[in-house]
């Protein structure tokens, strides 16, 4: 007994002393670095440095492997290695500019195509730096993205003109399960400030999720399942406020490792954010407030054979839907959601250097939802349940691939509706498998993949005779495929292609609505003879990337001879006088060009630019698609100096004019923001703070894509502020 | 070996996981009450029994306007009068008015100082009008169910003349 005891509290010192892969991590100065996080990429194992910049990876097979290294404030290295019983020095340096760092995640490959589909990163100071108050605001300036807004809380990103379940949020790579992409006054469930990182996934990797390839993925890392085990206990307590709604926001999360047991880490977080009405130039946007907590906790057992864990996650918020424009409620509709989740997964190490890894998962969401008149009644209630599994196997080489994934997913969806809402309680079932390859073939990187969806839609009551047309039981049978080849011209000038084929399922809303939406200000009916959304995507892309500047152009052509939308009719609803949306599926080509620049003008100055453009016809009729934004432009110029960092930006809009027969047109405008940043050392402490301001003219200026525009413009001068410590 | 102990940890993961979602579940909170009928009606027309039979239209609304020349008359507590409210439906016919107690008439008079509106005892679709004074006036009726409006006019109006 005593032996077992011994060996217990030794086992993590008896693990850490078989080293094979040891190192230390120093900044420009040779001075040691704490809490760099390492992986090896081939394993998918994580380890940190300690207070003396050290680290190690022991019990691993011998062979050639890739660490890739990463600490907040500096640029991301990538080492190759073998096993043997040196000892490293990597060197890490002070970060020029953020945004160009590449990070893969969940799967052990990376390639060239990786560096160009997920190029909209935000990890590190950029994202402390971009953090909004939610993940769309967090995200406006990323290439290629717009926000769809209802006010501030419902914000959601809009991808290529794309949006509603064209763009699937993911947390940890497992979707968010809410109403958020169905209704343009629904939030999505996710508080941005405790996140790790946020990627936006594009080509063939996206059917690892989704069936939708035109679009994309936004996925958020929390590592709320934590997949290492730390060398000590780590977290961060932060704040933010911002002036424009008296905003403010306080949170904290905590790792703690548990090696004195048992090899068990366990992960906890808790955050509150609180906002008022938002004041813009022309005054203050009523009922715009919004109060969300959020908190989670989850733990893993961590083996060298791989780690199980579960966790658990609350999301809710009250937020107001301002009220005022024409069809709306005077004073505006207030809504009340929180979402539960379970999640637990399993992923296993083969040691046999050709299979990787074996992922099993499984989820458990509860979403409720509950809009209020301004009586305080409850106008609609939707309550959404869903369990989710899926099984995945990473493989490395084999045969002439270079890794890729298989897979199975199945999602079971029980959707029921209260109050004033006329779309019909429904069970829905999905069934996906999918793989995904990659090659690495001369001077060509190649990525494949495909997926098969199955789903079935049955309502609660079947209606033969709705007015709509005959509601019942629907299945689907949709394949989606994509692939990407990358050619290397020269070692620093990439030229690549893709072509998919895209499907999606249409929502229950577009199939089975038929009455008003409170909070949306819209009739809906749906069309329950809709048939899948369907598509081919066509994308050219280059890239050109040395030390003093990094250029990226793609242009993209997406025909649609199946594109479901739901357009304003231009008629009227006679018993409530609302606006009658109606779900169709039209024929429609979606292009457009994007363009990212940065010049690192010298080791202190960088200048970076940004350009969107985005062009949707409905080919039927040569009209302009609704709800497509403006060409964007966004200018930075950043000033760096040792752990201090500095910018100004200007965000240049051209009018929207390009619109759908009841929409209505916005002007151009110009914005400009700036920004400082310190980051600084304490005793094992890592501090970052930022400071700062948007709107700075108090410009008043309108976004197409928010549904408010006619009543009040965006928000004015804002001042923002944020602390964060990483101990 | 491994193989076998992979299948081992692979099971014990799946029986732990579907007995941990099954049984902990997320907790749900009071039930959700299910939508019941709503009306949908495109207009209505108010029928006074003053000089029954036949019954007199004074008031006409269909479509998001009110027809002309019509105007809702009554007088200084008129107690006699009785008007009746019917509703139409996209087609302009006549629909059976609601006859549970989930629906309700709601109404808003412009000024209340000119005169009063009293439902029937008992019945949701019959009122009287009481005037105070004489003078003109207007009112909008909307049909209420569970705090919502099934139906509104919106911003139309029928006009009331209060005579002596």
């Amino acid at each position: 007994m005593l032996f077992k005891y011994i060996f217990f509290i030794f086992l993590p010192f008896t693990i850490f002393s078989q080293e094979q892969i040891k190192g230390i991590i120093v900044d420009e100065n040779d001075k040691p670095l704490e809490n760099v996080t390492i992986k090896l990429v081939e394993k998918n194992f994580y380890t940190v440095t300690d207070t003396t910049g050290t680290f190690s990876f022991t019990k691993i097979p011998n062979g050639e492997y890739t660490l890739e290294v990463n600490r907040l404030g500096f640029q991301k290295a990538t080492v190759n290695t073998k096993t043997e019983n040196t000892t490293l020095l990597i060197h890490l340096y002070t970060v020029p500019i953020e945004g160009t760092g590449i990070i893969v995640t969940g799967t052990h490959y990376n390639s060239k195509l990786d560096e160009l589909y997920e190029h909209s990163t935000l990890s590190g100071k950029k994202l402390q730096k971009d953090l909004g108050q939610t993940l769309a605001a967090t995200l406006k300036n990323e290439t290629g993205l717009a926000i769809r807004s209802m006010g501030p809380a419902p914000a959601r990103p809009v991808l290529r003109g794309l949006s509603g379940d064209r763009v699937t949020i993911s947390e940890d790579g497992n979707k968010t399960n809410d109403l958020s992409a169905s209704s343009p006054d629904h939030a999505v469930t996710v508080e941005p400030f405790t996140v790790e990182r946020i990627e936006v996934v594009r080509g063939p990797k996206v059917l690892l999720q989704t069936s939708t390839t035109i679009g994309g993925t936004v996925n958020i890392i929390r590592n709320e399942i934590p997949d290492i085990l730390p060398a000590r206990i780590t977290g961060t307590v932060g704040g933010s406020g911002e002036s424009a709604n008296k905003g403010y926001l306080g949170s904290t999360t905590l790792t703690l490792p548990l090696t004195i047991v048992a090899p068990i880490t366990l992960r906890g977080e808790v955050s509150r954010r609180v906002a008022e009405n938002i004041s813009t130039p022309i005054g203050v946007l009523k009922n715009s407030s919004m109060d969300n907590l959020n908190f989670s906790g989850g733990g893993s057992y961590i083996g060298s054979w791989g780690y199980a864990g579960i966790s658990g996650r609350y999301f809710g918020t009250d937020y107001g839907i301002p009220g005022g424009f024409v069809g709306a409620h005077p004073k505006g509709v207030n809504i009340s959601l929180f979402k539960q989740q379970l999640n637990s997964k399993f992923h296993y190490h083969f040691s046999d250097d050709d299979f990787n890894n074996l992922e099993i998962e499984a989820n458990k969401t509860y979403y409720r939802h509950q809009e209020f008149e301004n009586s305080g009644t409850v106008g609609a209630e939707f309550a959404v349940t869903t369990h989710s599994f899926s099984t995945t196997f990473n493989h490395n080489n084999f045969g002439i691939f270079n890794g890729g994934t298989i897979g199975v997913s199945l999602d079971m969806r029980d959707f029921v509706v209260g109050g004033f809402v006329f779309t019909p309680a429904t069970v829905s079932t999905s069934f996906a498998t999918f793989f995904y390859e990659t090659l690495h073939w001369e001077n060509f990187d190649i990525q494949f993949a495909l997926r098969y969806n199955y789903d079935n839609v049955i309502p609660e009551k079947e209606k033969p005779n709705a007015k709509i047309g005959s509601i019942r039981e629907r299945i689907f049978h949709t394949f989606s495929l994509s692939t990407s080849l990358l050619r290397e011209i020269t070692p620093t000038l990439f030229v690549g292609a893709n072509v998919s084929k895209s499907s999606r399922v249409p929502t229950i809303e577009e199939l089975f609505s038929e009455g008003p939406h409170l909070a949306a200000y819209s009739y809906e009916t749906g069309n329950p003879n809709l048939q899948a959304e369907w598509g081919i995507g066509t994308e050219i892309f280059s890239y050109y990337k040395t030390p003093e500047f990094y250029g990226m152009l793609t242009v993209f052509y997406n025909t649609l001879p199946y594109y479901i939308i739901s357009r304003n009719s231009g008629e009227i609803n006679y018993a409530t006088l609302l606006p009658i949306y109606k779900a169709t599926g039209i024929p429609a080509i979606l292009y457009g060009i994007e363009n990212q620049l940065t010049w690192y003008i010298s080791s202190r100055f960088t200048l970076s630019s940004s350009l969107s453009y985005t062009v949707g016809k409905i080919t039927s009729t040569h009209s302009p698609l609704p709800a497509i934004p403006p060409l964007k432009e966004l200018i930075d110029v950043k000033y760096s100096y040792e752990n201090f960092s500095a910018g100004i930006s200007t965000e240049i809009a051209a009018s929207q004019n390009n619109i759908d027969t009841f929409e209505e047109s916005t002007k151009g405008y110009a914005i400009a923001g700036g920004y400082v940043q310190y980051v600084f050392n304490g005793e094992s402490i890592l501090h970052n703070i930022t400071l700062s301001i948007d709107n700075i003219f108090d410009t008043e200026y309108r976004n197409h894509l928010s549904r408010l525009k006619s009543i009040m413009p965006e928000a004015g001068r804002n001042f923002r502020m944020m602390y964060r410590m990483f101990f | 070996m491994k193989t076998k102990t992979f299948f081992h940890r692979t099971i014990i993961f799946t029986i732990t996981t579907t007995i941990f979602l099954g049984i902990t579940g997320c907790k749900k909170d009071n039930p959700i009450i299910p939508p019941e009928d709503h009306i949908e009606a495109a207009g209505l027309f108010i029928l006074t029994n003053k000089h029954n039979p036949p019954a007199d239209t004074v008031a006409y609304y269909f479509k998001d306007s009110v027809k002309n020349g019509l105007t809702i008359t009554t007088s200084i507590n008129d107690a006699e009068q009785l008007f009746s409210l019917h509703f139409l439906d996209e087609n302009g016919k006549t629909l059976t008015s609601p006859t549970d107690n989930d629906h309700t008439l709601n109404w808003e008079i412009g000024d209340t100082s000119f005169v009063k509106l009293q439902q029937v005892s008992g019945e949701q679709w019959r009122f009287h009008l009481f005037g105070k004074k004489e003078g003109n006036t207007t009112v909008k009726f909307f049909i209420l169910h569970e705090g919502h409006n099934d139906f509104t006019m919106g911003n139309n109006t029928f006009p009331i003349s209060v005579a002596q």
